[in-house]
């Protein structure tokens, strides 16, 4: 299977139906291939024994599996994988990471309650990003998470926001060394010096460029508001 | 004295990063965010130098007593010793 993601010719090698299902969006017909990848047996097995869900099928297996090993080599392409929400509005592109569970999704979704249209989701899980010339561009991918939102497009990347649980609404600005080590636990480390360097390199130049903000926000949609008035200042 | 992994360090803004290079330990073990101080001692420790030789060093660099230079040192190793990072 061909598919062309945040402009990276893939070729994916796949056993099951759902891989092929999710990278539909993705197709694409080339004759050289920037990576090829698939899932071994004891990928398989690697992600089973980790996985949340204990009856995940063999298909989101293997897309999890290929998922992780795209993720390791992207660095070497100026990009790296982050997990968050990311959408597009009036031209900014605007990522909400957070740990597991804490509410990324939520807040991007009221967001795009009260911005309608205009809010445009690049994707709600796992967003490539990638520098071209210093600028860093959040692409969606096939991986978007359970809800499935993810479209085929690139947006410049202006704002990153970690988004903690609290009772009440505020943001503040943080500091580029607090964004880094946050960052750090939502992309996938590589292994290997080079590698390592390189991520934190791309991690730097792309916190460098970006607003950084810490959004400390309940489920409410009191929350959007307080939020996007501070960002879109 | 030696870490449990080997480490590649970067600064940025006033905080230096440590990642392990192979991630073999536990997940927590594998990010680490030091001061600078902090970060000049590990970044000997993950040279592989021994505790007098760090000493020494931190002597030198930092505007410091000996006995101050060895304090410094041994809280430190002791913080990691506690946080399950040296081998």
């Amino acid at each position: 299977m061909k598919c062309r993601v945040a402009e990276l010719n893939i070729e994916i090698l796949s056993r099951y139906r759902y891989l092929e299902d999710i990278c539909g969006k993705y197709a694409a017909d080339f004759s050289s291939a920037d990576l090829v990848l698939s899932a071994s047996r004891e990928d398989l097995e690697y992600e089973k024994r980790v996985a949340v869900d204990r009856k995940i099928t063999q298909g989101k297996l293997e897309s999890v599996a290929v998922c992780r090993k795209l993720s390791l080599e992207l660095p070497r392409f100026d990009s790296f994988m982050l997990h968050a929400a990311t959408f597009e509005l009036d031209g900014r592109g605007i990522a909400f990471f957070a740990k597991s569970g804490t509410g990324k999704s939520t807040h991007m979704l009221l967001w795009k309650e009260l911005f309608g249209e205009k809010l445009q989701i690049i994707n709600g899980d796992k967003p490539i990003v990638r520098l071209k010339d210093g600028v860093p561009f959040a692409f969606g991918t096939p991986w978007c998470g359970k809800e499935g939102l993810s479209q085929n497009r690139s947006v410049v990347l202006s704002d990153l926001c970690f988004i903690k649980r609290s009772n009440e609404n505020s943001t503040r600005r943080l500091e580029k060394s607090e964004a880094l080590k946050l960052l750090l636990e939502q992309v996938a480390i590589p292994v290997g010096s080079e590698n390592i360097l390189k991520l934190l390199d791309l991690l730097d130049r792309t916190i460098s460029h970006c607003n950084l903000w810490e959004i400390s926000c309940n489920t409410d949609f009191a929350a959007a508001k307080q939020s996007s008035s501070i960002i879109l200042r | 004295m030696k870490l449990k992994n080997k480490y590649v360090l970067r600064t940025v803004a006033d905080k230096t990063v440590a990642i392990a290079v192979e991630q073999s330990g536990e997940k927590t073990d594998n990010v680490i965010t030091l001061n600078s101080t902090g970060a000049f001692i590990f970044g000997l420790i993950n040279e592989g130098l021994e505790k007098e030789q760090i000493c020494e060093k931190f002597f030198k660099e930092y505007d410091v007593t000996k006995e101050e230079a060895e304090k410094a040192v041994d809280s430190f190793t002791e913080s990691l010793e506690k946080s399950g990072l040296l081998a």
